[in-house]
């Protein structure tokens, strides 16, 4: 049996996602959308459903308005043991596990992470193959779709508004929980189960392939974004290397993390174009263009007016978000492959400080870089012990080899 | 989740339940754990600890009506059917045994590993090899004899 924990906070419809990855799972397994043997490959539960069950309240909302905070405990605490129960009894091949790791209401965040209650919903697994059949996956989007989303539902939820600050806050908290859980399941070969950040605009073969392999080939993608975003060649350069690149890894059953699946730099463009207002308005087409996914609508929600103060606000959250984030996901990849770092008329420092980290980690990463040719034998971009190819062709074989390595 | 007082009440099936001692608390937790598993109702989450099955909340639970000398009041309520069966059960499974502290550790201990369905014999000698590494103070012929009982349990019972 494989389990795979999808945390994420809400605001960007990770349910309704779930639930059509999990179709898109078993088409590719070769199973039907439905019935009992789709069932037993692949099973999505709902904490938050069998909670409310558990707990006989009405709604989420009426669970967490509770006032005895070891009450919910006690529910969410029974909650695992009887998911648990229904996977043993059932046992399903797969497991897909949708849950909040935090809920945030009345100004707390709620519950406390226990690491027998997570065990109750892995322990059936077999012990030798543990960190291979384990997944920690924390689900993420763009902070201000999260936040439109939250205020449009605000009718079914009332009095859930959040600051963008806020929402930014919540995330760190969620991605933390999900290091504390992932950390807390190694298994007693002391295999170590890694907690992987996923923004939910990759393509969905990305995220089958972080979960079918027992050891996913994972890769991240470094480019120069912000001097190049306003230049429409540039970005379509950049775009059909991200294409090709990630076609390379999906052909070779892996994925690459890709940094523009997240655009929250488009908050702080914006503030810069518009000057002075009460309002910010962000306008989808000046997001880094990608590909649509077919399980994300959020085509009601644009153009989204963002109070400038709240963009001020989290200015600083979001740029220290970027660096992080992007570093935890070259944390999770075994390579790092670097397009045109000086794409743009500048030495990106994204891309320095990414290249960087890698060098860190002992991560030789794999640059392209077309002007290296006329360059002296020894050239390190950045002055980094990084391999440097000056061929395209050659570069994206690279990859494949680095990838599939 | 039960009560506390209907833990006691359940406990009192077994023998007399207090958590004085420190194999008085074992006792408590490693019974409270193979009732959960041979379908009694409570729901503790059971975690891997250096004394084998253990929940932090059943501690919390019990601990909650205890008196300042670790004793628990008298109390009269009345438990399940289904809950008096499992006791039942488990008193005959454990006979003279119960009050082995060391009997009732290894036989909680083996259940946690032992899997339900169907036991290989590959998955036996799983099972010991973790064992001799988790509880190095069971020796192989005790947990093997734990195992085959366990098994035999688990039959009768389905």
């Amino acid at each position: 049996m494989k389990v795979v924990f999808f945390a994420g906070t809400t605001g960007f419809n990770k349910s309704k996602f779930l639930e059509g990855f999990r179709e898109y799972y078993l088409e590719k397994d070769e199973y039907a959308r439905t019935g009992t043997e789709s069932e037993a490959h692949v099973k999505l539960v709902n904490f938050e459903d069998k909670l409310v069950e558990v707990s006989g309240s009405e709604t989420i909302d009426a669970f967490l308005k509770r006032d005895s905070w070891r009450e919910k405990a006690e529910y969410v605490e029974q909650t695992f043991v009887r998911i648990g129960r229904e996977i043993m009894q059932r046992n399903h091949e797969i497991v897909f596990l949708d849950i909040h790791l935090s809920y945030y209401r009345n100004s707390m965040f709620f519950p406390p992470l226990l690491k027998d209650n997570f065990e109750q919903v892995t322990k059936q697994i077999d012990d030798a193959s543990a960190s291979s059949n384990i997944r920690v996956i924390t689900l993420i989007d763009d902070i201000f779709v999260v936040w439109k989303t939250i205020i449009s539902r605000e009718d079914m939820y009332p009095d859930t508004q959040l600051r963008l600050r806020e929402i930014s806050a919540w995330r760190s908290l969620e991605i933390l929980q999900s290091e504390s859980v992932a950390s807390n399941l190694m298994n007693p070969n002391s295999q170590q189960i890694t907690s992987y950040l996923f923004a939910i605009r990759h393509p969905l073969e990305s995220l089958y392939n972080l979960i079918e392999r027992p050891k996913p080939r994972v890769g991240y993608l470094s480019f120069p974004i912000t001097a190049t975003r306003d230049i429409p060649e540039h970005v379509r350069e950049i775009n059909q290397f991200r294409n090709e690149a990630t076609k390379i890894a999906h052909a070779n059953k892996g994925l690459f993390l890709d940094p523009v699946m997240i655009d929250e730099m488009l908050l702080d463009l914006a503030l810069k174009k518009q000057g002075e207002t009460d309002y910010i308005e962000l306008k989808k087409d000046e997001r880094w263009p990608i590909d649509p996914s077919p399980l994300i609508d959020d085509s009601q929600l644009w153009p989204i007016k963002i109070p400038t103060n709240q963009i001020k606000e989290v200015k600083n959250d979001i740029s220290n978000n970027v660096t992080a984030r992007d570093y935890k996901l070259i944390d999770c990849s075994k390579m790092v492959a670097a397009y045109r770092p000086s794409l743009g008329g500048k030495e990106s420092t994204g891309v320095k400080a990414e290249l960087g980290y890698a060098v860190q980690l002992g991560k030789l990463p794999l640059t392209y870089i077309p002007e290296a040719a006329n360059r002296e034998e020894d050239y390190r971009p950045f002055g980094l012990k990084v391999e440097t190819v000056s061929d395209r062709d050659r570069f994206l074989s690279k990859i494949k080899t680095r990838l599939t390595q | 989740m039960v009560s506390p007082s209907y833990l006691v009440e359940f406990l009192s099936r077994l023998g007399t339940p207090s958590l004085s001692t420190f194999d008085d608390r074992l006792k408590a937790q490693k019974f409270v754990y193979l009732a959960q598993e041979n379908g009694a109702s409570f729901s503790f989450a059971f975690g891997w600890y250096a004394h084998g099955p253990y929940s932090p909340s059943l501690t919390r639970s019990l601990f909650s009506i205890a008196s300042d000398n670790s004793e628990f009041p008298e109390v009269h309520e009345a438990i399940s059917e289904q809950d008096e069966r499992v006791a039942r059960h488990l008193s005959e499974f454990f006979g003279s045994k119960r009050n082995d502290i060391r009997y009732i550790e290894l036989v909680a201990s083996v259940w946690y590993f032992l899997p339900s369905g169907t036991i290989t014999k590959e998955k036996k000698h799983e099972v010991i090899e973790r064992l001799s590494r988790e509880k190095p103070k069971f020796k192989q012929l005790a947990v093997r004899q734990a195992i085959e009982k366990i098994i035999s349990f688990r039959a009768q019972a389905s």
